[in-house]
């Protein structure tokens, strides 16, 4: 889409779906507002004041007249509506199978850290014909990380995780823009998408690698710097608290006879604020990390939990599905798409983890699909 | 309270240099004018206010060009040109766009309209144009005392947390010019609903009159939304107690549910009395009713009502549930179909008709073509998978740019000129 339109480069896998709707969309609106231009020159000119008392004759309304520019309109709007959302699921459907990459946006910059330990500022290297899912937060204000030549973005918001996937479908580098105004240096917060052939970005990979990965960097926090072992144990395993080794995606019944289903919102809610959702069968005497932590920090944390429940998924692709991660009354329900059938009631630390494929090592965690909490509420 | 007009012999012709008594001229003195309860006087008072905030808000348009014209930041630094589109954003927004049409023209030709003397509740329409300086005043101060650069839309937590500049007493202002709103809106219903001459029935109203009585039901609803949402702003960077600022216990996302609650509506509040002009406005240069005149009167109802079912189209990237998304979607289709509705009619209304070219007819046209663009626009960021490509980019500052001014501008000035000469007494020079 290069060439003579100044279009942005497309190089995802939907920016193709993105610009077909919007050259519909343009073409829809170019018909019609060349149409009514015209109508109107042609009414202007041809109707014009000939004789200074000429009154014309009055002409009656048309039930008929308005109906029709009433409902084809509707249904060509319809159209776009319908088109535009099955567009959008395609591109905020976060698939299960995809390459987690870590963002933290902060003014005014953007970190990004690499499952395998690999940190860069401003710059992301990721393979070509690879499915990436962008886990985001941000350390200060709202800022969105916006990639025009994949045609998707989404905002980054403090206190919680957003979502972002994209596949590449050409080598090259491409801009990153912030798009939400976070002060005075927004305008500067721009970066590259760095996408590489798979064996460069091996190579890239082995030349960048003398760095921690976020799992092992999360077991050193959860075993020795903040004490989390004490009470679930150095392996995860619960004691005074529960057990963290499974939970991924697990069906977790709180205090309150509510449940939810454990993604990374909830485990990093839970070290912020853990008597948000209280699990049941325990006592609130966990202490929060709210302030000891940086949004970094609580990344590492959170992957290295993740990396307790090898294989496991948290279920729903969706960035942020309907039912939102509120505590649900009644039976626990399991996650739509076949994730764990872990025990629902998650009230004993002895939760059977399921058998799964051999732990992987460091750095491979399974590349879960997790689910975006909705607005929870704060109470 | 308006004048009577005493003629000795009141059938005898008049001249133009008859000297007969009208409200420019039955009383003189600033008290007369600050003191007034009479409609017509407010009416010019509001005239008066809002041209020096269309100018001022035009004084910062222009340094944002200025500095725009070459890539590099080297008029103004990064932290003033902040402030700059800011406070063009808020002037214009705030104290232009949202007040001109209803309270220069709303006020000035309501009553006369529906055969009245005078609004509802006089005096509580002198207390809105009041209400409008204060708020106006402090606004310029805080622009005065450093400026505000949180965006016209103060997205938390940047704006109760990490701002330094005037985020509290720029609030304030807007916060107090949103009575002003609320009085107008209020004074406008109970005066059409009450006052209306007998005879006049609902459906032999001017389609100004649905026009402003739609728009005043935005205003009454929709502002203390806004006010709140300024209160808890202001609690949360004074008070630091936790709304929207997650470090606090809060949440960003509320912030813009809040903002964004009220602001969609408000955009509403700037083009449904500009169309209500600009329908007069075909009407009266085409010599001919307006086609269709119930669904135009129906459709300014139906934008009023849809417009507050879709503010959430203002959140598609923003971590909003995407299932909300669509109902948000949908029903922003939905509310583009009534404004499809009005432009067919009025292109309707031309059609073997006698029109002339004058100004107003000129702005009229004008406004057809510009809010034809700018409305297809809004169909782009309706739909769901093109808005996540261009939400937060210039797409949607052109989009409402040529609404606001294609749109609401064209309306106000065709508005001015056509009723120039009620206003004033005296002709504007035609040009040819």
């Amino acid at each position: 889409m290069q060439s003579w339109i100044p279009f942005p480069d497309s190089a995802s896998t939907f920016a193709g779906k993105v610009d077909a709707l919007y050259l519909y969309l343009v073409g829809m609106t170019a018909f019609f507002t060349v149409l009514i231009a015209a109508v109107i020159v042609i009414f202007v000119v041809r109707y014009r004041r000939r004789q200074p008392f000429e009154i014309p004759r009055p002409v009656a309304g048309s039930i008929k007249l308005e109906s029709v520019w009433t409902v084809i309109p509707f249904i060509i709007a319809m159209s776009m509506f319908v088109w535009g959302a099955s567009v959008y699921f395609t591109q905020y459907s976060v698939p299960k199978d995809a390459l987690e990459v870590y963002v933290v946006g902060k003014q005014w910059m953007w970190k990004v850290q690499h499952i395998t330990g690999q940190r860069e500022i401003n710059e992301m290297h990721v393979p070509v014909g690879r499915k990436i899912k962008l886990v985001m937060t941000t350390e200060d204000v709202i800022h969105s990380f916006y990639i025009p030549a994949f045609r998707t973005k989404a905002d980054v918001v403090p206190g919680r995780y957003t979502y972002l996937w994209f596949e590449a479908t050409k080598p090259g580098r491409y801009h990153l823009f912030c798009a939400e105004y976070c002060g005075t240096n927004h305008s500067g917060m721009t970066g590259s998408i760095v996408v590489m052939e798979p064996a460069d970005y091996d190579n890239w990979l082995s030349g960048n690698a003398n760095q921690e990965s976020p799992v092992a960097a999360g077991q050193r926090l959860f075993t020795q710097t903040l004490g989390c072992a004490s009470c679930h144990k150095e392996d995860g395993s619960g004691g005074r608290g529960p057990a963290l080794t499974g939970l991924l995606g697990s069906t977790v019944r709180l205090d309150n006879g509510q449940t939810v289903t454990a993604n990374e919102d909830y485990i990093r809610e839970s070290i912020i604020n853990p008597r948000a959702k209280l699990v049941a069968g325990f006592q609130p005497i966990m202490p929060t990390f709210q302030g000891q932590l940086t949004e970094e920090q609580l990344l590492q944390l959170v992957t290295y939990i993740k990396s307790l429940s090898p294989g496991k998924s948290s279920g729903i692709e969706t960035t942020a599905p309907a039912r939102s991660n509120n505590p649900q009354t009644g039976p626990a329900t399991p996650e739509a798409t076949g994730a764990s059938s872990v025990d629902a009631q998650r009230s004993n630390p002895v939760g059977a983890t399921p058998p799964s494929a051999a732990t992987s090592p460091r750095g491979t965690a399974s590349p879960p699909a997790s689910r975006q909490t909705g607005n929870r509420p704060r109470q | 309270m308006s004048t009577t007009v005493t003629a000795a012999r009141p059938f005898e012709p008049v001249t133009p240099t008859d000297e007969r008594i009208n409200y420019l001229n039955a009383q003189y003195g600033l008290k007369s004018w600050l003191l007034t309860k009479d409609h017509k006087r407010i009416a010019l008072l509001y005239l008066g206010s809002v041209t020096l905030f269309f100018l001022l808000g035009g004084l910062y348009a222009m340094a944002i060009r200025l500095e725009l014209l070459t890539p590099q930041g080297d008029l103004v630094e990064s932290n003033t040109y902040n402030k700059l589109f800011t406070q063009h954003g808020i002037l214009m927004v705030f104290f232009f766009l949202i007040p001109a049409i209803p309270a220069v023209l709303g006020n000035f030709l309501v009553p006369i309209m529906i055969g009245a003397k005078d609004l509802a509740f006089p005096r509580i329409n002198l207390l809105s144009w009041y209400i409008y300086l204060v708020g106006g005043i402090l606004t310029i101060w805080a622009l005065l005392s450093g400026g505000v650069d949180t965006g016209w839309t103060f997205y938390a937590p940047y704006s109760s947390t990490y701002s330094n500049s005037y985020v509290v007493l720029a609030g304030l202002g807007v916060f107090i010019n949103g009575f002003s709103s609320i009085l107008t809106g209020l004074n406008f219903i109970v005066t059409i609903h009450t006052m209306r001459a007998p005879g006049m029935t609902w459906f032999r109203l001017p389609l100004f009159i649905w026009s402003h009585y739609a728009t005043s039901l935005i205003f009454v609803l929709g502002t203390p939304v806004i006010a709140i949402t300024i209160l808890l702003l202001a609690l949360e960077r004074l008070a630091h107690i936790g709304i929207f600022d997650p470090k606090l216990g809060g949440d960003p996302v509320l912030f813009q549910h809040l903002f964004w609650f009220y602001s969609h509506p408000a955009v509403y509040i700037m083009i449904l009395p500009s169309m209500g002009v600009i329908s007069e406005l075909i009407a009266n240069f085409s010599r001919k009713n307006i086609f269709g005149y119930s669904f135009v009167a129906f459709s300014s109802i139906a934008i009023a009502v849809f417009g507050f079912l879709v503010w959430g189209h203002h959140m598609f990237v923003s971590s909003q549930s995407i299932y909300a998304g669509l109902v948000f979607s949908f029903l922003s289709f939905a509310v583009a179909i009534p404004s499809a509705v009005k432009v067919f009619n009025w292109t309707a209304t031309l059609y073997n008709s006698s029109i002339s070219y004058d100004t107003p007819m000129l702005y009229a046209l004008g406004f057809i073509g510009l809010f034809a663009i700018g409305g297809m626009t809004g169909l782009f960021l309706a739909s769901m998978g093109v808005d996540v490509h261009v939400h937060d980019t210039y797409f949607v500052v052109a989009h409402f740019h040529y609404v606001m001014v294609g749109g609401t501008l064209m309306g106000y000035l065709g508005g001015l000129h056509y009723w120039w000469p009620k206003i004033t007494g005296r002709m504007y020079p035609e040009g040819w």
